[in-house]
């Protein structure tokens, strides 16, 4: 076979498997990632050397093909992988791959084999990856973008309204950090920004969401959680920052300064009709929260 | 069977088209219960003329509103060019969705993101779409190579769409049929639209359908 | 059963009747009638009085099964073939429990039908 001097120095993998799923070829590439030689593989079922793909998936896409004629196409942003390829680069623990099977047919044009074509597509996976991140994350503090934010809160929100499920958020932001940043310094200013972000996300729970908001303004998306439990979760938040250690070793000496956080809290209601609404009631309570002492818990009732 | 009109195709043309349609369609049915055990009921299929330009107030008639429909749109080329489309209406997508993971098997979170919906209706559509050309081919002796699909909103639908696949002035062969699957409440059209470059060949291949008869 | 004189062939397609007609042997001097909805169907098999009717299923106006059914009160014992393109189980139980004799799926084959045509006959 004169294509094989093409096949194997090819930077794809190329396997061909009979309608029984033994293989019958397997290039260079394959035994490159897989450490298994072409001689050893050939003629026995695949399955046997990769028993943890998924067989149903597998079964079901050669026996379109061999059927149909047809093209299976199984991405990567869908099956990740076919075959379980160790990566040690790229942030991925195995070799993201975008696959193709095909038929291959005989002199009478009947479908005889199938190929398995197997492309490495990790770099770009994690490319697209960091893109999405940077894209739903805040630069400074890591946690979600007012974007990111805004978008789930309608999700979750339509959500809840439609099963009736209890849904609150709490907006909180810094107390003085205007006075922090005149001070201290905006170095000093993004450090607090960090602690009070990592404070917080620490103290929610799992299914919970922090976002920052705006300049120092953060907000939580709180899902299946009535307002009563997202007031003690919004007061163990309050406590746990008021209580944060905020030392800065810097050039000029150790600084460190009290951090406050004022906080409002809102639930979903059936007067709220959208998730415009519920953020505003939250931001209200905040403003309320503000202007009777800070360091607070305030909620919004019932409108 | 008198064939001599190059430019269109004559009635019993036609009835013999629909009626490997039909055939082609039966076949499909049949092998998706057995590839993807799902029962899908075609409805008898129609075949029409049409000027590429008129494609698009055909399709916006047949199904209603096309901005509430999903679209998968998949080319292949045998004898003639063509492109499926394969359109179903929003409240259709989760429903498909679900059927084809329960069948599978594949675990994904719950929340999947629109795009891996978008990647799954395309692994679904690959196979539907697959199973219907694929059996008219057969039938016709042809062998039709695909291009992956992908999935557009109604709205992308456009005039520019049509352009870009087929001369406008020209005429289009369209086959269109409903499909409904078993069980569920879940409907949606498939459409068929091959270029007319190739009327001779098809003819050809209808006289040679015709001669196993004769 | 006694030889058959006489087929009845009810299906919409031209196409499809010319088919069928291909597959009947032409050397038995079988003499053939068509007609083209299921209606129509059941009035020729009045007249006709066919020893055999080839019969589809989807058809405008009347469907097969309906056709099947206004035959078999006709003539309980009525030697009715289906021919579809809907070869799905549930179909094909369907037209059993309606009392055909077999069902072929399209399109039609030389062999199958002159096979059944032979069952028929006790061949």
């Amino acid at each position: 076979m004169i294509y094989r001097q093409v096949f194997d120095v090819i930077n794809i993998g190329i396997v061909i498997l009979d309608t029984e799923l033994n293989v019958c070829y397997w290039n260079r590439w394959m035994t490159q990632h897989s450490g298994i030689e072409c001689e050893d593989i050939i003629g026995s079922p695949l399955l046997e050397f990769f028993p943890e793909i998924n067989t149903k998936y597998l079964d079901r896409s050669v026996k379109a093909v061999l059927r149909f004629g047809n093209f299976v196409f199984l991405s990567q942003k869908l099956h990740k992988y076919l075959f379980k390829f160790k990566k040690d680069t790229s942030g991925f623990q195995h070799m993201q791959q975008s696959v193709t099977i095909g038929p291959i047919r005989g002199s009478d044009n009947s479908i005889d084999h199938v190929f398995i074509v197997v492309q490495d597509v990790t770099e770009m996976a994690a490319y697209e990856r960091k893109l999405h991140e940077m894209n739903i994350k805040d630069g400074l503090t890591g946690i979600y973008n007012r974007r990111y934010l805004e978008s789930r809160l309608k999700d979750e929100f339509d959500r809840h309204k439609r099963y009736c499920h209890a849904l609150s958020i709490i907006m909180f932001d810094i107390d003085h950090f205007k006075a922090i940043n005149d001070s201290y310094g905006h170095q000093y200013g993004d450090i607090i920004l960090k602690k009070v972000s990592s404070t917080a996300l620490n103290t929610l729970r799992a299914n919970d969401m922090l976002a920052r908001y705006g300049g120092e303004e953060f907000c939580c998306i709180l899902p299946e959680t009535t307002i009563s439990n997202a007031m003690m979760v919004a007061e163990r938040i309050r406590k746990n920052v008021e209580s944060q250690e905020n030392k800065f070793s810097g050039i000029s000496g150790d600084i460190t300064a009290k951090v406050t956080i004022s906080l409002g809290v809102s639930e979903l209601c059936e007067l709220t009709d959208t998730h415009e609404k519920l953020l505003k009631k939250a931001d209200d309570a905040l403003y309320a929260a503000k202007h009777t002492g800070r360091n607070k818990v305030v909620q919004m009732n019932l409108d | 069977m008198e064939i001599n009109d190059d430019s269109t195709f004559s009635e019993l043309e036609i009835d013999t088209l629909q009626e490997i349609m039909n055939i082609a369609f039966g076949q499909a049915s049949a092998d998706l219960a057995d590839v993807i055990n799902v029962f899908i009921v075609l409805s008898v299929p129609a075949l029409k003329l049409k000027k590429a330009l008129s494609l698009l107030e055909f399709i916006n008639i047949e199904i209603g509103d096309l901005k509430n429909f999903k679209i998968i749109e998949q080319s292949y080329w045998g004898k003639s060019k063509g492109v499926a489309l394969l359109a179903f209406p929003h409240e259709a997508e989760l429903e498909l969705i679900a059927m084809f993971r329960e069948d599978t098997g594949m675990g994904f979170e719950n929340n999947m993101s629109d795009e891996l919906d978008n990647e799954m209706l395309i692994e679904i559509g690959n196979i539907l779409i697959g199973a219907c050309v694929s059996k008219m081919a057969e039938l016709l002796k042809d062998v039709v190579t695909f291009v992956p699909p992908r999935v557009i909103s109604g709205e992308q639908l456009s005039e520019a769409f049509v352009e870009n696949r087929f001369e406008p002035e020209n005429r289009v062969i369209l086959l269109k049929t409903l499909f409904q699957i078993e069980g569920r409440e879940l409907s949606g059209h498939l459409f068929l639209v091959n270029s007319l470059d190739s009327i001779h060949t098809l003819k050809d291949a209808l006289r040679a359908f015709w001669k196993q008869y004769e | 059963m006694a030889a058959i004189k006489k087929i009845l062939i009810v299906d919409d397609s031209t196409s499809a009747r010319f088919f069928i007609k291909g597959c009947i042997p032409k050397d038995k001097g079988y003499e053939i009638a068509e007609a083209s909805d299921g209606a129509k169907g059941v009035e020729t098999y009045k007249s006709f009085r066919p020893d055999v009717t080839f019969m589809d299923l989807t058809m405008p106006v009347m469907t097969g099964f309906e056709a099947i059914e206004h035959i078999k009160a006709i003539d309980p014992h009525a030697v009715i073939i289906v021919l579809t393109a809907d070869i799905q189980a549930k179909t094909i139980e369907r037209v059993t429990a309606l009392g055909v004799v077999t069902v072929l799926k399209k399109p039609p084959v030389k062999a199958s039908v002159e096979e059944a045509l032979n069952k028929i006959q006790g061949i």
